[in-house]
């Protein structure tokens, strides 16, 4: 057996190749969209006046983010779908079960992988908004904008680890219950759109994108042991 | 290795269906676990709660706790201070109510309503507040250019425009608070921040030490007032009132959820004689009138209407329905008692 760690940089080539183009267009995504989000706010305090607009954000409980909303999910899925599609499709999976290292290990780098490509790209999406609001906004506000952002992110991750056990699963009922669990799953991060709503529920939502990060081997394991419709 | 994936499998199946089953039972059975109850108001003229219901052929009948039934206008009659439009329409308002005299106008300046839901107790808020102006130079009221937070020193106040604290007037405010003898940091604080009123009775602000302020912005400077709590009450929960009669500052509930009527002539407090209010758990609806409140409150156990007295707040008669218990235990994520998600069983 070959130990993990020469193996980490050849892995990681091979989910940059797989990945490179969808990142790109993802990065352009997310950038153009929370950039634009801010313009929208750039705008309205040119015309209306900051006073007016923060006075809004006070007394409705809007954010400005909300055109974000359902990206992180659309980002988290597609990941998913380009890592792991390929994998299935072309019987690279059954290849790597091959390799002279441990088939768990190998897993854990892939996700590794989106999981890192999924921080970069949320991470630039969210200095966009916080560096665009941190000067002209109280830091209530600014609060109040940031925490309906947060349960949107990690709906991202978990939409990602549901989707990559779902396409490494080799069989139907295993994949129909994990798209439910997936759909239940997401709805518990959309619950509220309500600022500060999810602020006792950051663990919860830390241990759900756990549990379903661990389901991809439990595929992968049916896999390995010849399960298969 | 794999007994662990399964595990982990299992406690999402099991967390997953804890939540959608209770759901998909209520959804499928239609089992409610509040009973619909018809609008009653306690009437000035049977004292009695009376209210509309529909008959067989869904035609509106009037009818009363004490089992009279009555037609539309006769329950018009029963209800003029709620229904005096249509009465005065048909000219059949009467001059004197339950011995007093009752004209439009003073009909019109004595009704309010007045409601408070868990809802909007323990949801969550962005600690930011605007005061207004109270007597603007122009007749309507218009919005600040600042907010103010509260902190352990006092208040602060943050000019919009510029995100920059404002100094003098925080120091202003504050020293104004604490001459009549508030302890920061505020815990409780109420106010009416819509321009579309006919007066600004500003804030009603709970101290560290529970005694009761009153703060407005007068001509731009603060104008303050220690109002006045029973011996040995502490104030808990405070709730602004902008009624067009001007008799009240507003409600204000102690520690042992014991309600009160603050005067705005005098700024002392008046008992109103219901057993309890728990703002954080229960639902309030006050209809009012010159004669006669009726109070509605209501919460997971039950709903209990009081009728009571509209001059010294003492109580004529109540009715309480207990509420159908939810025999289907779940887990939730949220709850028509707060804003926040997270896990509870109920």
């Amino acid at each position: 057996m070959i130990n993990i760690q020469y193996m980490i940089r050849p892995l990681f080539y091979k989910e940059w190749m797989k990945t490179r183009w969808f990142l790109l267009l993802t990065f352009i995504v997310l950038v153009g969209v929370s950039s634009y989000a801010m313009m929208v706010f750039q705008h309205a305090v040119s015309r209306k006046g900051m006073e007016h607009l923060l006075i809004m954000m006070l007394m409705r409980k809007a954010t400005l983010v909300h055109l974000v909303k359902y990206l992180p999910i659309g980002v988290g899925l597609g990941m998913a779908i380009v890592q792991f599609v390929p994998e299935m499709h072309k019987k690279c999976l059954k290849l790597t079960l091959h390799l002279p290292f441990v088939i768990s290990k190998s897993i854990g780098v892939m996700l590794a992988w989106g999981t890192l490509m999924l921080t970069l790209c949320f991470a630039s999406s969210f200095l966009i908004i916080f560096g665009t609001l941190y000067g002209p906004l109280p830091s209530e506000l600014l609060a109040q904008s940031i925490s309906t952002l947060y349960p949107w992110y990690a709906a991202g991750f978990f939409a990602y680890f549901m989707t990559s056990a779902t396409v490494l699963e080799p069989t139907w009922g295993w994949r129909i219950g994990y798209v439910l669990i997936t759909a239940l799953g997401l709805r518990i991060f959309l619950l509220s759109d309500q600022p500060f709503a999810y602020t006792h529920f950051t663990w919860e939502m830390i241990g759900l994108i756990i549990l379903a990060s661990t389901l991809s081997w439990q595929s992968v394991h049916r896999f390995k042991v010849g399960h298969q419709d | 290795m794999n007994r662990i994936y399964q595990i982990t499998f299992v406690i999402f199946i099991a967390i997953l269906a804890l939540w959608q089953l209770p759901w998909g039972y209520r959804f499928v059975f239609k089992k409610q676990t509040q009973t619909t109850l018809p609008f009653m108001l306690f009437s000035p003229v049977s004292h009695e709660f009376s209210y509309y219901e529909k008959d067989d052929q869904n035609n509106l009948i009037g009818k009363d706790l004490a089992g009279r039934t009555y037609t539309s206008n006769e329950l018009d009659s029963v209800l003029p201070l709620f229904y005096y439009r249509q009465l005065a329409d048909r000219h059949a308002l009467p001059d004197t109510i339950a011995g007093e005299a009752m004209p439009i106008s003073k009909i019109k300046k004595g009704r309010f309503i007045f409601r408070s839901s868990p809802d909007d107790i323990n949801g969550p808020i962005t600690p930011l507040y605007m005061l207004l102006e109270s007597e603007p130079k122009r007749l309507d009221f218009s919005f600040p250019t600042d907010f103010f937070r509260c902190t352990n020193q006092g208040l602060e106040f943050i000019d919009m425009k510029t995100n920059k604290i404002k100094k003098v007037k925080s120091e202003h405010f504050t020293q104004t608070l604490k001459a009549m003898g508030c302890q920061f940091p505020i815990i409780k604080l109420h106010s009416n921040p819509s321009v579309r009123k006919a007066y600004d009775n500003g804030y009603l602000m709970v101290d560290s030490r529970h005694q009761l302020f009153q703060l407005k912005m007068t001509h731009g400077e603060a104008d303050c007032q220690a109002l006045i709590l029973p011996k040995g009450v502490e104030a808990n929960q405070v709730f602004i009132t902008e009624y067009a009669s001007h008799k009240s500052l507003g409600f204000v509930t102690d520690m042992s959820h014991k309600m009160y009527l603050i005067d705005a002539a005098t700024g002392t407090t008046h008992s109103i004689d219901i057993p309890g209010f728990d703002p954080t758990i229960q639902d309030i609806m006050i209809i009012g009138n010159p004669l006669i409140w009726t109070v509605r409150i209501q919460d997971s156990m039950s709903t209990t209407y009081y009728g009571l007295d509209a001059h010294d707040y003492h109580l004529y008669k109540k009715k309480v329905y207990p509420n159908k218990q939810n025999s289907f235990i779940g887990l939730h994520f949220t709850s028509w008692k707060d804003g926040y998600v997270r896990t509870r069983w109920n």
